[in-house]
């Protein structure tokens, strides 16, 4: 029940343009602050395990993160083992059983978090700052000592079961996992939801085995940032990882993703909106010239003043929100543009869409549009970076993707130094409406003959 | 955005303060009061035209954050007119009279903010967080929103569409859409201010017309019924002369007459059924009606709900989820749309999950009323209460800390807005402290008694869609 559910992004224009006569103008903006990043200090243990800490913020709590990389890209054909496993893992460590793990984390204020992604593991714990040491002892615990408690197990399958029951039930994620599959197909990144069928294969062996070959120093990132005594938590975190094994090196992601232009429609009969996902593959954010993409991204769709929001939204009245994003994974990328739109407007919001691709590909944007964009975001660069969690998650997301820190350092230069035409010439190469999959889920009676019959779909291979 | 969001749900305790002064840390004693304490520097002044103005500053980050809350939600609307506080808060982006549409956000997201409002039980507020040097355009925009608002036919046309695209993305083609923040108060209440669909129906959303949009401005939006909330990096004096130059001229104009909100007590068991054809498995929720705001035993409510609800250390987690394995969670709180300090009128703790079709209502009802009878005949021992407090006082410190300071200016404003008094925020955490086991006990036994309660099941029905390979 907010104007947007969702803040993702953003762009704007006021600027630019004067009050119209006889109009009150508001007041001109000061000279804006100084800001700098904290400082880091990094270490890496004769293991291998890579330390970063942060001493930062106003308030004694501490965030520890622990990036294994390791995750899905590890489940083989049983979809879902890393997963399990991280749940099973919260089932007792140490001295602990699963109730004493979840006091002990609430009794520092915190909650044990501990999650798979397809190219990332991770622990975290978020608690007051005097509680930093024994935080990282029971991380320690979790990860290098979980009890693994096979009894808990069906019930956790059951969960998985019921979670994936109740996403198949959303349009979004139903989108989601078509279009994932057609892009990725059968590697970790296209394999989103797990069956029945693959949860039901997962045994206890199974999550022992992830445990004992997945884990170990030389894949694992530790990130503190907070209020803390930087010796001693270094003092903490040696004690706790020194003698762990190194194990096995950092998994590698970066499957192909393929680029095509294919349509697929999924049923929803009674759907009162069609939801509509289309993307493609994109260079990843190493990759030289990455921040013209990422701008252009923005402008079209990566904030409430984008250009979706303001046509299909602000305009036409067809969606409660459109945007578009990129996700970075390891060594691949993709882009996609996400709306729900009232269903008897699907294809005429299509051809919206398609539209201003064609648009952001083909002109140059005004210089005021732009300016405005990049002020967005310079500024939501530096609220991002002014939290525990928005920092740590910069942080993990520069080690994940290769960059070093003049990404940080640097960021509001390299977003300020692109130009209207370089923005073009990356959109003209990477988001090209032809080489999109696009998904749409809906009331098919109602919307399919519209869609088949748009003209930027005009030889398409629907699906 | 009362979206069903686990993730809001379980942060029910958002507290909040600001920057936690203090000296060292201590040494986690336990049981000993901690060390710590929280500060919260606020400023408290009215205008002569009734305006409540909140300043907070703390200058360790370049950002400042802005807030005006309206003493008008959601509850609070006319009875032909469902889901119009909401449609009204779409209609404050629109045209004012030096604003064009659109141009309030370009001058916030276009100087490096963030922008946006919500609707809630008893306010409406709208809010930004920007760099340090644009608090004043910011400033102007609030009071141009307060003292301007020019809105077109166009426009008004144009967020209907926008509002019913919303209600369906979030409620009527959602699967547990609504379910039960917005369908629980129709079933526990029996005042129509807290029982109507707060959404709206889409043909009281489509009758909506300009009169009413200017008589529900002229009525709720005037400075006597408002606050304004300045918290971050900002000069105080420079701050304190923007806000004379913008909002000192607007008129002096009464406060809206308050509605009655008042509940009927309850004295039997209510139910409620809600069949969802989406919906893959069956869900139920259980709903109470908490101690009136700000007495000992609301506070005392408040670790109940930590105790009962938040956590996977609560009591609630171990027996339905770890135990019985009811379902992968149990969430909950009090007010599902925010926090147990912002509202003010009755209010519902909630507690629910989505179960297999296999574990059937009654056994899930035994089991959580053994949960809470053992609450009613049994003091809590001390190192869970210590417990309880140790978790909101860590939710307190992420309110102050987090950059945004969307969570502070919330408590502020609210504080101010039902309570005259900001400066309660210093306090809350010591109130927490004054509560006893005895009191705990006390208040579940007249709060959590069966006959107070409302249970309300989904029932799935219907097919699911044909998912993709």
């Amino acid at each position: 029940m907010s104007r947007r559910a969702m803040i993702a992004a953003a762009l704007g224009a006021l600027l630019a343009a004067g009050p119209a006569p006889g109009r009150e103008a508001p007041p001109p903006v000061g000279q804006p602050h100084p800001f700098a990043l904290p400082a880091k200090h990094e270490f890496t243990l004769p293991n291998g395990l890579a330390v970063t800490l942060v001493p930062f913020g106003t308030v004694p709590k501490t965030t520890i993160l622990v990036a294994l990389r390791t995750g899905n890209v590890a489940d083989g054909d049983k979809s879902g083992l890393a997963d399990l496993t991280a749940s099973l893992m919260k089932e007792g460590a140490g001295a602990r059983d699963a109730e004493g793990v979840a006091r002990a984390a609430a009794e520092m204020g915190g909650a044990l978090e501990v999650g798979a992604g397809p190219d990332q593991f991770s622990v975290s714990l978020d608690v007051l700052a005097e509680r930093a040491d024994d935080a990282i002892g029971l991380i320690a615990d979790v990860l290098r000592r979980p009890r693994l408690p096979p009894a808990e197990l069906p019930r956790l399958k059951a969960d998985m079961t019921r979670q994936m029951a109740i996403a198949r039930s959303q349009p979004q994620a139903i989108a989601g996992e078509a279009l994932a599959h057609l892009i990725w197909g059968d590697s970790v990144y296209g394999r989103t939801l797990p069956t029945d069928a693959q949860i039901a294969s997962i045994g206890i062996d199974d999550v022992r085995r992830f445990v004992a070959t997945e884990f170990g120093a030389a894949r694992t990132h530790v990130y503190v940032a907070g209020r803390f005594d930087p010796p001693a938590v270094e003092r903490a975190l040696r004690a706790a990882f020194g003698d762990w094994a190194a194990g096995p090196a950092p998994r590698q992601g970066a499957p192909e993703g393929a680029r095509r232009r294919i349509v697929r429609l999924i049923d929803r009969p009674g759907a009162t909106q069609s939801t509509i996902l289309m993307g493609l593959p994109v260079p990843t954010p190493a990759t030289p010239g990455f921040m013209r993409l990422s701008l252009a991204n923005a402008l079209l769709g990566g904030s409430l003043l984008s250009r979706l929001d303001q046509n299909l939204r602000e305009d036409k009245g067809y969606t409660y929100g459109a945007s578009s994003h990129i996700t970075p994974h390891q060594g691949v990328a993709a882009w996609a543009l996400a709306t729900d739109v009232n269903a008897p407007q699907t294809a005429a919001a299509l051809g919206e869409i398609f539209r201003e691709l064609a648009r952001l590909r083909s002109e140059p944007a005004p210089a005021a549009e732009l300016q405005l964009i990049k002020n967005y975001r310079a500024g939501t660069f530096v609220l991002g970076a002014s939290s525990r969690p928005g920092l740590l998650a910069q942080l993990a997301f520069l080690d994940q993707q290769g960059l070093d820190d003049d990404w940080l350092t640097h960021y509001v230069e390299h977003v300020n130094a692109v130009t209207p035409e370089e923005l073009r010439a990356a959109a003209a190469e990477a988001l090209d409406p032809a080489a999109m999959t696009i998904v749409v889920v809906g009331p098919l009676a109602q919307i399919k003959a519209g869609i088949e019959a748009l003209e930027a779909l005009h030889g398409a291979e629907f699906r | 955005m009362p979206k069903l969001s686990p993730a809001a749900a379980a942060a029910a305790l958002a507290l909040c303060a600001g920057v936690a002064r203090a000296a060292e840390p201590a040494a986690a004693a336990a049981a000993a009061p901690p060390a710590v304490r929280l500060e919260v520097a606020a400023d408290y002044y009215r205008l002569p035209n009734g305006l409540r103005v909140v300043l907070s500053r703390d200058a360790s980050v370049p950002t400042v954050t802005v807030a005006v809350y309206y003493h008008i939600g959601f509850r609070i609307e006319p009875r032909n007119r469902t889901g119009f506080a909401h449609l009204f808060e779409h209609l404050m982006f629109q045209e004012t009279t030096n604003l064009a549409k659109g141009e309030a956000d370009r001058l916030v997201s276009g100087n490096g903010g963030i922008a946006n409002g919500s609707t809630r039980f008893d306010y409406t507020n709208y809010f930004e967080v920007v760099p340090s040097h644009v608090l004043e355009p910011v400033l102007w925009v609030e009071a141009e929103r307060m003292r301007g608002l020019a809105l077109s036919a166009t426009s008004l046309q144009n967020q209907k569409d926008v509002v019913k695209n919303e209600v369906r993305v979030n409620v009527l083609d959602r699967p547990y859409g609504g379910f039960p923040w917005l369908d629980l108060p129709q079933f526990a209440n029996r005042n129509w201010y807290n029982a109507h669909n707060f959404y709206g129906d889409f043909a009281d959303i489509d009758g909506a017309t300009l009169e009413d949009v200017r008589a529900f401005y002229d009525t709720y939006y005037v400075p006597s019924n408002a606050v304004l909330v300045v918290a971050g990096d900002f000069d105080a004096g420079a701050a304190r002369a923007a806000i004379e130059r913008y909002f000192g001229p607007l008129p002096t104009r009464p406060a809206p007459a308050q509605a009655d909100v008042s509940e009927p007590a309850q004295h039997a068991e209510r139910r409620g059924q809600r069949v969802d054809p989406r919906a893959p498995r069956p869900a139920i929720a259980f709903g109470y009606h908490v101690p009136p705001r700000n007495t000992p035993e609301w506070y005392a409510f408040g670790l109940i709900d930590q105790i009962l609800l938040q956590g996977e250390d609560s009591r609630l987690w171990a027996r339905l989820v770890q135990q019985r394995g009811y379902a992968d969670a149990v969430e909950g709180g009090i007010n599902l749309v925010g926090n147990m300090f912002d509202y003010q009128g009755p209010m519902l703790w909630s507690a629910y999950l989505v179960h297999d079709a296999a574990s059937s209502e009654r056994a899930i009802t035994r089991d959580f009323d053994a949960v809470v009878e053992g609450l009613r005949r049994r003091p809590v021992p001390p190192a869970e209460l210590e417990r309880a407090l140790t978790k909101i006082r860590s939710a307190l410190y992420d309110v102050a800390g987090s950059s945004d300071r969307f969570g502070l200016v919330d408590l502020l404003a609210s504080f101010a807005l039902f309570d005259d008094d900001p400066g309660r925020i210093d306090r809350i955490e010591a109130e927490f402290r004054k509560v006893t086991p005895a009191l705990i006990q006390r208040t579940a036994r007249e709060y959590l008694a069966p006959a107070s309660r409302t249970r309300l099941v989904l029932l799935p029905g219907g097919k699911a869609p044909q998912a993709a390979p």
